[in-house]
């Protein structure tokens, strides 16, 4: 059946602003160019913030972090990851069918992103003048995260499996504290965090990822360190993410300071302190995820 | 049943058998939520069968002998003294979600089906599905694979992708690295229009019956109308991926075809199915055109009646 087409006329009449002159309108010492609240209101009580104090220590014992996965229908997995002030949502989606050419793995792709009010790390570092990234909307510091999850994650899926599907990956960082922590600090968290929604929607992985941070004082290396732990001169930080299959492999490193010493002794020292770190998140995980699966049996 | 964790080891792939057998060896098959790791045990390295997924570990042995016959003939070859194999298929279940999982460890159990196969129900070349057709032209019927027979539903949103409200959308290659392509993308971006939609809410996997594939004679003068119409669920078997689009479906056989029909466009009441190309309404007695499934035909005699299905 066919349809006539009638186009809608619009009426072109400018919109003409018209202010009401209103005769009974109240006296003139009301502010009434301004939206204001209510007299009464009263101020709320804001408490004192505690101040993320803690610092790194060697052996990781000061470790502290909240998971959850499994909040949300929406997303085939999501997993919400909390510790100190960084809040970390990680949403996956997929695999779902893609439109297009045939491709015979399944596509990646990980996208990280700040809420909006929040102060990103070195802001003015990353996002300074360059903001051509090949990324849209993504910023410097968001696409280094995005860039770093999916180095991990690209090791550990079998992409194979999933022919002409993708598997989407939406990082939120709900909360973040850039006084207190890295952004190394944080890359690593959001690994962890992935790999715990990965499972969460089904998705095959060859192995946990789990991330470890560290930062060098001298010849110690700090686990999980917090902003000035180390800073003795230039003080070097590395980030790496471990599978324990084939004897703890690594799979994505980032390593980011100002030391002049950062030669291999300082890298050997700062993966096995890394290792240490990943270890200690994995068994933690690991029974996470076993608790979850005994209590939906 | 032991609970078992992603990266956790399994079984090696090759193992002696436990019963002290010195000619016998167990093999072991990575199925669904497993898969073959080599691992390096000092100087050597292991093939090890480790889990992909949370959940159950079952193990089924393959009873099949002739499942395998022509790999291990051309193994014969070069090896005239190679041991006997008992193989076994280790799977990982994950929870309770699906009536399939649960009754996962009773299901026959194929190394060659399994072996390849991701943890969730992906349509494969061959495998049997049911399909509901969304849109009718000249040339072919589209249609959206719901689940996979013997597998369970395709995804867990499955059948809402073509009533979404963008149905006709996907998402181009490289995924979600645009915008809009999720909720949480629309929520947080920032140049969102307001009101606007994610490309789609569940995702669906549309396929393709070709008028060639829709029977196994006379495929010149199959007319589309005659045989399928939108909402009509469909079985049908997987003859190719496809493109990037759609995968390609097949209902030239007598068990495949329609096996859920209302007349009238849908308006109507249920059908049934009075010979392979008619099915009647039970209330009105409305007679419509399709191509119906034989579901109570076995596979041989399938076969058979094709030759008399069209005289």
């Amino acid at each position: 059946m066919l349809f006539a087409f009638t186009p809608y006329i619009i009426n072109s009449t400018p919109y003409i602003n018209l202010i009401p002159h209103f005769p009974h309108f109240p006296a003139m010492n009301v502010d009434r160019r301004r939206m204001l609240g209510p007299a009464s209101a009263a101020t709320p009580i804001v408490p004192a913030v505690s101040s993320a104090a803690q610092t790194g220590t060697s052996d990781g014992s000061h470790i502290k972090f909240f998971l959850k996965s499994g909040l949300s229908k929406n997303a085939s997995g999501l997993a919400f990851l909390e510790t100190g002030d960084t809040i970390v949502e990680v949403s996956v989606y997929g695999p779902r069918p893609i439109k297009g050419l045939y491709i015979e793995r399944a596509s990646l792709s990980v996208e990280c992103r700040f809420l909006p009010y929040i102060t990103q790390p070195n802001e003015v570092l990353y996002n300074g003048s360059s903001r051509s990234n090949g990324r849209a909307g993504l910023t410097g510091i968001e696409h280094r995260v995005s860039a770093f999850v999916e180095t991990a994650l690209l090791a550990t899926i079998p992409l194979e499996k999933y022919p002409k599907l993708t598997i989407d990956v939406f990082v939120n960082v709900l909360s973040f504290n850039a006084n207190t922590r890295s952004l190394l600090n944080l890359a690593a968290w959001t690994a962890t965090c992935t790999s715990l929604a990965m499972v969460d929607a089904g998705i095959e992985m060859r192995d946990l990822i789990t991330a470890g941070h560290v930062q060098l004082s001298g010849t110690t290396a700090l686990l999980d360190p917090t902003v000035g732990d180390a800073d003795d001169g230039g003080s070097l930080e590395c980030v790496a993410c471990f599978t324990t299959m084939h004897n703890n492999d690594v799979v994505a490193v980032w390593m980011d300071g100002s030391s002049d010493d950062a030669g291999l002794e300082a890298l050997t020292l700062q993966l096995e302190a890394c290792k240490n770190m990943s270890n200690l998140v994995r068994s933690n995980v690991n029974g996470y995820l076993l608790g979850l699966a005994d209590s939906k049996e | 049943m032991t609970t078992v964790v992603p990266g956790q080891y399994l079984e090696p792939e090759y193992k002696p058998n436990d019963n002290g057998g010195t000619e016998e060896l167990c093999r072991y098959f990575p199925g669904k939520g497993a898969a073959i790791s080599s691992v390096k045990v000092g100087a050597h390295t292991l093939p090890v069968v480790v889990a992909t997924l949370l959940g159950r570990k079952v193990v089924q042995e393959l009873k099949d002998p002739a499942e395998d016959d022509a790999e291990e003939d051309a193994d014969d070859k070069n090896n005239p003294a190679k041991p006997k194999f008992r193989k076994f298929l280790v799977s990982v279940v994950a929870g309770k979600q699906s009536q399939y999982s649960e009754y996962a460890d009773q299901i026959e159990a194929s190394a060659v089906a399994s072996v390849r196969a991701a943890a969730t129900n992906l349509p494969r070349e061959g495998d049997i599905v049911l399909a509901r057709v969304t849109r009718l032209q000249l040339k072919q019927a589209h249609c959206e694979i719901l689940c996979v027979y013997g597998h369970g539903n395709v995804s867990s949103d499955g059948g809402v992708g073509s009533i979404g409200t963008n149905a006709h959308m996907s998402l181009p290659m490289g995924g979600g690295s645009q915008i809009l392509s999720s909720y949480a993308a629309v929520a947080s971006s920032q140049n969102a229009m307001p009101g606007a939609q994610p490309m789609d809410i569940g995702e669906a996997y549309r396929a393709l019956i070709r008028t060639q594939d829709i029977r196994s004679t006379e495929r010149d003068k199959v007319k589309i109308i005659d045989c399928f119409r939108p909402g009509d669920l469909v079985k049908a078997v997987v003859l190719s991926l496809g493109d990037g689009s759609n995968y390609y479906l097949t209902t030239a056989r007598n068990d495949l075809g329609v096996v859920f029909a209302k007349s009238e466009g849908g308006a109507g009441d249920l059908m049934v199915a009075i010979d392979w190309e008619t099915m009647v309404c039970e209330k009105t007695g409305v007679v419509e055109k399709r191509k119906c499934a034989n579901l109570f035909s076995s596979a041989e005699a399938a076969g058979e009646e094709s030759s008399s299905n069209t005289a």
